[in-house]
């Protein structure tokens, strides 16, 4: 198209907009230009002047016709249709305000949920991770180490030409003093290109400087928003000020702000500074960060990777056989694990919209059947069918945008409660808010959802053929074929409706009984009144090869059971309330390989009274048996059943691996007591494990005491405190809590996800109920006179109340069907949320089958009610 | 009289360009311009006209201004513009290639 020309169509279509009015004007007075010569050409031929007139009318063959036909070659018609519709569903809440606010509050319900969702999928998921250029950012890894050893990393750098800056994170555990209580904790040693390389700069202080990357220059540490804020009082002074680490002095150089936590919570960064040494041999914890160079894609990465891969096998084939390395982007690393919770989630708010907007369909088909009338006026003054299926989609989707409206401001709602909802542990939870993307998403569900809810009825509303409806003079009229169409559809929404809901209610009935599986589960102790801490060893002691704890621990326990309140005391180093396991595999013979992994524990004399273990055979630990010769064992029940068959262990003797490091020693089994579940352990594992005694067993650490308490533990805490900083100076008490409030916080992520499942199911519940009554009370108001039929000629109220009840059960059965099988194949991606549970449990099936049965027939009652009421006489009159 | 010939598809345009390459005219001109020329052959009816010249003046073939009539009545008087011209050159060509063509197929002997 030439330029001028385009130039002057776009200037035509923008006065056909704009100057609307005078265009019409325009063609009017064309119009009667036309009329007015052909009225004389008439009365030239001798005709009265209203035979003229007449005559000139008949000729121009319908002047409104043509007008719209002008109209119509205007370009921009859709536009002022769209203009006009759109004002018109603007308007329609005055003509049926039920309708309107049944509308509107059932999408703002689903959009709600939807956007409320969206929000946190948005901020945890899609958002690029705040820092520069973080698309480019991978970690690497080395297969099979499952982490990037220190010398591998060291070869990576020194030979990619793909990678630009690298870095190395490596764990590092110590404790902290001279600020607030003595704290240990992981945190995280960074090398040179750490901080530069992520661009997100500290709040207060700076980076690193490169001289401070340098052996024995390494004493600053950059603080966490976190640790600055509990440990600090969120000082902006901090910066500057002294701490210790393990003994030794650092100075804070910065404070990080509050977005930035990688590796995920950790508490503060330290410079990495490697040995030689450790250059050659550090194969502990640590991982890779790098930056792949502009330009350069991840395939060409991976390809150079198993390059080096490949050289490393060959050139030193000790070392490195079978080495693979990997990349990720550092999102992965981050937000994996949140992922699946996360689209459960929205897919149970996508059946909820889902439902909503099955039922809105299930409206409109009714308005649909009510507006015959009006259509039928529209088609009859020359809208074509395409012109009312788009009034009648314009309408649905204004009224689905003043559902979006309503339901962005529930989402804002929503997104406020979600921060609080969504497990603790759920990374990048402070990003969570309602951005524009969120908005966009809003706008867009419910555009979908109009057109959704809005197309079939539309279709349906506009078949209608005008004359037969003009005819009926509005009246109802049984066997038009939209009405039986629109039934047929409305059934099948409704079975929809209630399949959704059963898979939905599926989901959450799975998430409330693995709940109470979990809240429920029999831990082998009593749980309440026990008071749990840990105690570990302080820096300067723990690197004194000759440090024994066990007269600290003697003191503790013994100030500890002599406590007012207190009503019995323990300890342990390992297991129940002790710190980070250890696994032995085939301790005893080298052919019971297959036989469960052990924990080997040390405990105190009284630890299993303390927690009310019950003791099964044998007898406790006892102060005599620090004398005595031999090792002395007590074991659980499942290493007696896995290792004796379950005959009485108590006689029995075992052999120590001697990487122990005592020399080999026979242990001599002395008692058997009952399994205890970890709190802490996923899925509560309960472990084959053997107990030494902790004073006779030379173990290193502090012991971890248990006080089995009068009143309420936690009252206990301040003396505690004091008891422990009088015996030992410089010691810190971590971890002081209630073995009920450990507990509670472990089942706090299933609790949150069952909470939020269970109001997504509550949701679809109502919904699907409100549809089922919907559907059962207009097809009893259709049906009135063939029930009034009916009863004239001898049916019973029950055989009607049957007839109407046995319809809503017939959709219920066919619905709940559906909804097994969807339910059969969706439930399988929430098994690794289960414990104790199969994703298809067969009651939680049934018993959500009862459920939907229920509600769709008290759904259905009320009409039925109605429709045994229905006066035979005045039913037959009506018509 | 026999009655007069619907138009084949798509050639209205074509008649309409040409009528106004002569000279600017308001529709009732145009109609009875048509009428003469072809003998009264070809005829629309009163009404249709005035879509095909909406349409052509929205596509920017043809341009639109009000002026005064012969009995100094206000008229929109429809001409020609540059694309128009161009555009009819370009529709007279493939009547002229289609015409001839039909004209060909009639032509052929009987055996």
């Amino acid at each position: 198209m030439g330029m001028r020309r385009w130039m002057r169509v776009a200037r035509m279509r923008v006065r056909s907009l704009v100057l609307l009015r005078r265009v019409d004007e325009e063609l009017n007075e064309e119009l009667q230009f036309h009329f007015e010569k052909k009225v004389q050409e008439f009365a030239a031929q001798g005709m009265t002047p209203e035979a003229a007139r007449c005559a000139a009318m008949r000729a121009m063959d319908g002047m409104e016709r043509r007008k719209e036909e002008c109209r119509d070659m205007r370009g921009v018609k859709w536009i002022q249709d769209l203009v006009q519709d759109a004002s018109y569903g603007v308007r329609m809440p005055r003509r049926s305000p039920g309708f309107m606010i049944i509308a509107v509050l059932t999408l703002a319900l689903g959009i709600g949920a939807n956007t409320a969702m969206f929000s946190a999928v948005n901020a945890i998921l899609l958002r690029p991770l705040p820092y520069a250029h973080s698309e480019r950012l991978v970690d690497i890894e080395a297969t099979p180490m499952m982490n990037c050893p220190v010398p591998d990393f060291l070869q990576i750098q020194a030979k990619s030409r793909t990678l630009g800056p690298m870095a190395l994170v490596g764990d590092a555990r110590g404790q902290m003093t001279g600020a607030g209580a003595p704290v240990s904790f992981h945190f995280t040693d960074v090398s040179a290109d750490f901080f530069p390389m992520l661009g997100v700069r500290p709040l207060y202080g700076r980076w690193f400087l490169p001289s401070e990357m340098q052996a024995g220059n390494e004493h600053e540490v950059i603080l966490s928003y976190k640790l600055w804020r509990e440990s600090f009082g969120s000082d902006p002074g901090a910066v500057g000020r002294k701490v210790m680490l393990d003994g030794a002095s650092y100075e804070v150089v910065g404070v990080m702000p509050p977005d930035f936590s990688l590796p995920a919570r950790t508490p503060l960064w330290r410079p990495l500074v490697l040995t030689a040494d450790e250059m050659a041999h550090r194969y502990g914890f640590s991982s890779a960060l790098a930056d792949i160079r502009p330009g350069r894609s991840t395939e060409e990465v991976q390809a150079e990777l198993n390059v080096i891969a490949a050289q490393l096998n060959t050139s030193n084939p000790n070392l490195y056989r079978g080495v693979r390395y990997q990349t990720a982007p550092i999102k992965e690393g981050v937000v994996a694990g949140a992922r699946l919770p996360l689209l459960i989630l929205l897919g149970a708010a996508g059946f909820v919209l889902l439902i909503a907007c099955a039922n809105l369909a299930s409206l409109s088909l009714a308005r649909g059947w009510a507006r015959r009338p009006e259509l039928a006026v529209r088609a009859t003054l020359g809208a074509t069918r395409g012109r009312l299926v788009r009034l009648l989609l314009t309408e649905s989707v204004v009224l689905a945008i003043a559902g979006g409206i309503a339901g962005i401001l529930l989402a804002f709602w929503g997104a406020a409660v979600l921060r609080q909802l969504l497990p603790a542990g759920t990374p990048r939870l402070n990003e969570l808010r309602v951005d524009q993307w969120t908005l966009w998403f809003a706008l867009g569900i419910s555009v979908l959802a109009g057109l959704m809810f809005g197309t079939a009825p539309a279709l349906i509303a506009s078949r209608e053929n005008p004359h037969e409806v003009v005819k009926e003079g509005g009246a109802r009229s049984s066997g038009a074929l939209a009405s039986r169409r629109g039934n047929w559809l409305r059934r099948v929404l409704v079975v929809a409706e209630i399949a959704l809901a059963f898979v939905l209610a599926a989901g959450t009935g799975l998430a409330l009984r693995s709940l109470s599986r979990l809240l429920n589960v029999d831990f082998g102790f009593r749980i309440d009144h026990l008071l749990t801490m840990v105690l570990p060893t302080p820096a300067s002691e723990r690197r004194d090869p000759n440090f024994d704890a066990r007269p600290y621990s003697r003191a503790i326990l013994e100030k500890f059971g002599a406590l007012p309140g207190v009503k019995s005391v323990g300890g342990v180093v390992g297991g129940i309330g002790g710190l980070r396991p250890m696994h032995l595999d085939g301790m005893l013979d080298p052919n019971i390989a297959s036989r469960p992994a052990i924990m080997l524990d040390t405990a105190t004399p009284k630890y299993f009274g303390t927690l009310e273990t019950p003791s099964i055979a044998g007898r406790d630990f006892a102060p005599s048996d620090g004398q005595n010769a031999t090792l002395v064992a007590i074991v659980n029940k499942r290493f007696a059943q896995a290792y004796f068959g379950g005959a009485n262990p108590v006689g029995k003797r075992m052999t120590l691996p001697a990487w122990l490091q005592t020399k080999p020693e026979q242990v001599e089994i002395v008692g058997e007591v009952g399994d205890m579940r970890e709190p802490r352990a996923p899925a509560y594992r309960a472990w084959a494990t053997v107990y030494l005694d902790y004073f006779q067993y030379r173990e290193g650490g502090a012991v971890s005491p248990v006080v089995r308490s009068i009143g309420e533990p936690m009252a206990l805490a301040g003396t505690v405190r004091a008891v422990v900083a009088s015996v030992w100076k410089d010691e810190p008490v971590e971890g002081l809590t209630t073995m009920e409030q450990q507990l509670s916080a472990g089942t706090a992520t299933p609790r949150s996800r069952a909470m939020l499942l269970g109001t997504f199911g509550a949701l679809g519940l109502v919904l699907a109920m409100v549809g089922i009554y919907g559907l059962m009370s207009y097809s009893v108001t259709q049906r009135t006179h063939e029930i009034g039929l009916r009863m004239a000629l001898g049916a019973e109220p029950g055989d009607v109340m049957r007839m109407v009840v046995g319809q809503g059960a017939r959709l219920a059965a066919a619905g709940i069907a559906v909804g097994l099988g969807g339910a059969w194949a969706l439930t399988r991606y929430m098994r690794s949320f289960l414990f104790g549970l199969n994703s298809n449990d067969p009651l939680t099936f049934a018993g959500v089958a009862i459920l939907l049965a229920t509600v769709a027939l008290a759904a259905s009652y009320a009409p039925a009610r109605r429709a045994m009421r229905v006066d035979p006489m005045a039913a037959l009159r009506h018509e | 009289m026999s009655k007069p010939m619907d138009f084949v598809q798509g050639t209205l345009d074509l008649v309409l360009l040409k009528i106004l390459a002569l000279e600017p005219m308001n529709g009732w001109a145009i109609m009875q311009r048509l009428k003469q020329v072809s003998g009264e052959v070809l005829q629309v009816s009163d009404g249709s006209l005035y879509p095909a010249l909406h349409k052509l003046e929205q596509q920017g073939w043809i341009h639109a201004e009000w002026k005064l009539s012969e009995n100094n009545r206000r008229a929109k008087f429809y001409s020609l513009t540059r694309a128009g011209r161009k555009q009819l050159e370009q529709e007279k060509a493939n009547w002229e290639r289609l015409s001839a063509a039909i004209a060909q197929v009639v032509r052929l002997k009987e055996a």
